[in-house]
């Protein structure tokens, strides 16, 4: 547990540093979810390049690369005083260590930890560095990109032994962070500690992701959170923002391929609200981009691109009842919240266009992907969507929890008083027109 | 009043919201771990995330295969000759790819391998 904690407190303090240099402007909780974000984005991408360079991963080595950022905290510290948690931010915090109990309580035993994520840790920590034979001549899904297996490896490097007990204190970490940004966005939002924390409380526990030691929890974090702050890049003349985010989506390409497509999602909805400043999210391409070419150069292939797709996609499009009704009968859990969440934008559909639009583009493009997707698969549709429809639609849960909470929470208030139209903070527009209404 | 409606579906719709998304697990392992002792399925076939049950492999299966590891070395190949519910292209097969990292188990019924190991017999041989 030790190594485990040793990491996190070790990439949240580097993270800390290098979130310093790409967005002055961040403040508060939001800071230090993006901190945690950046330092597990940075490690995994440090230990990635050390394999790179043929340097093979030692404590020694890994700690130098690690406390290197901190050495910028000294000259620039970025603590200031927290404030006082409500009794609301309470109860996210028992949720959060509910999760933490979840996913520790018992060492790793999900099937695709197995297969995928835990092999592919365990193996390139037995090679001290990544083993690109292992991954190309496995079948253990060799397009998968490699950030989760490379940050469960950082505690083994630093333990020096294969540590998969408390490798769950990682998925935890994350989707607090997402939680944090939740929490610090909501604040600047709404203006009030309190609406920030309900808020951040309705979409808690969608976010604390069940599928520990797989992607999905963090492919969610990192692509939710990356959503987050492009939409609030989007409102603010700075880009800080707007890089923070890409850098976020970027990284949610380095956990599993609908990352990638989260990015092509992101651009187009950026495109629809402000087309000049799509150009400021190229991080992300930057980022994912150095993954593509990597797969490109090693041949990974993927399986749900092999063979004849269209055919497949056309073949399963004439079974659209049967389709449709595996989607029914195999549908995620947390029902009540997806039905809530779809009737707000059926019921509300003007508001979230006007004002929510960067937001509810992104999120409803990627609910289609992450549906459509199951049309190419070149396996069973039935026995796809059986076993992977319970975990997909959560990657982009939290991102619509979010979207519902921004659209719902100022209807109850504005109705309540005209006075509440007034711009939550005086470098945000009003509320009508939205942060995120085109402006081009 | 004109925003009435709206204002009474936006308060229903957040508390949706906030019931829907709920999980009260989380609270309760603050407190107990009983929900989380039933066994899963020992296929590790499952739509729900295995952690919300017990581990189903049993612990001499899991012993085996650390002795597996302990005699053989980087680099070997393993072949496993396990007997149903085990055998075949499962979850067993891919706890063993896992916990035998660093050597190469072969698919299945495929025996041709330095290290043939035996279950439930717990025989481990070693070829060549």
């Amino acid at each position: 547990m030790i190594a485990v904690l040793a990491a996190l407190i070790l990439v949240t303090l580097a993270g800390c540093a290098l979130t310093r240099l790409i967005d002055r402007e961040l403040r508060g909780a939001a800071f230090f979810g993006s901190a945690i974000f950046i330092g597990c984005g940075y490690a995994a991408l440090m230990m990635f390049f050390l394999t790179v360079v043929h340097v093979e991963w030692s404590r020694t080595v890994v700690m130098i690369a690690l406390l290197a950022p901190i050495a910028l905290l000294l000259r620039r510290p970025v603590f200031s005083r927290p404030r006082a948690p409500n009794p609301v931010d309470v109860v996210i915090l028992l949720l959060v260590l509910g999760h933490a109990v979840f996913a520790t309580w018992a060492p790793m035993y999900e099937w695709d930890w197995f297969g995928i994520w835990g092999l592919k840790g365990r193996v390139f920590f037995d090679a001290r560095g990544i083993d690109w034979r292992f991954v190309q001549t496995n079948i253990s899904h060799p397009d998968y990109p490699p950030l989760v297996p490379l940050l469960v490896d950082l505690p083994s490097v630093l333990r020096r032994g294969w540590e998969d007990r408390w490798i769950g204190l990682i998925f935890t970490a994350l989707s607090a962070a997402f939680l944090l940004i939740v929490r610090g966005t909501l604040r600047e939002e709404f203006d009030s500690d309190l609406l920030a924390a309900i808020g951040t409380l309705a979409i808690a526990s969608p976010a604390l992701n069940l599928w520990v030691g797989l992607a999905e929890g963090p492919v969610m974090a990192f692509g939710c959170a990356g959503l987050l702050l492009v939409r609030r890049g989007l409102a603010r003349p700075s880009n800080a923002s707007l890089h923070l985010g890409a850098i976020l989506l970027g990284l949610s390409a380095w956990c599993k391929n609908e990352g990638i497509a989260l990015i092509g999602v992101t651009v187009v909805a950026a495109l629809i609200v402000s087309a000049r400043r799509v150009w400021r999210l190229w991080p992300a391409a930057a980022i994912a981009g150095a993954w593509m070419v990597t797969r490109s150069v090693y041949r990974l292939q993927t399986d749900f691109l092999q063979g004849d797709v269209l055919d497949r996609v056309l073949f399963h499009l004439k079974q659209l009842g049967y389709v449709l009704h595996a989607f029914i009968v195999y549908a995620p859990d947390l029902r009540l919240f997806w039905i809530a969440a779809f009737l707000t934008l059926i019921l509300f559909a003007r508001q979230a266009w006007m004002r929510e639009r960067f937001l509810t583009v992104a999120v409803l493009l990627q609910s289609s992907l992450l549906a459509g997707q199951a049309l190419a698969t070149p396996w069973d549709i039935r026995a796809h969507i059986e076993f992977a429809w319970n975990r997909l639609p959560h990657q982009i849960g939290p991102a619509l929890g979010y979207l519902c909470v921004v659209l719902l929470i100022p209807l109850i208030r504005e109705a309540r008083s005209e006075s509440d139209r007034r711009p939550a903070r005086l470098d945000l527009p009003a509320r009508t027109p939205s942060p995120t209404a085109p402006t081009t | 009043m004109k925003l009435g409606w709206q204002r009474v579906a936006a308060s229903i719709l957040l508390a949706l919201l906030f019931i829907g998304g709920f999980r009260p697990m989380f609270l309760r392992l603050l407190v107990s771990r009983r929900s989380l002792m039933q066994p899963g399925p020992v296929s590790g076939l499952d739509t729900r995330p295995l952690r919300e049950h017990a581990d189903a492999t049993t612990p001499e299966l899991l012993a085996f295969f650390q002795r597996i590891r302990s005699v053989t070395r980087r680099g070997d190949t393993v072949g496993l000759v396990f007997q149903p519910p085990f055998n075949g292209f499962g979850y067993v097969y891919w706890r063993a790819s896992y916990m035998l990292s660093g050597r190469t188990v072969k698919f299945p019924g495929e025996t041709d391998a330095n290290v043939i190991a035996y279950w439930p017999e717990g025989k481990i041989e070693r070829q060549r």
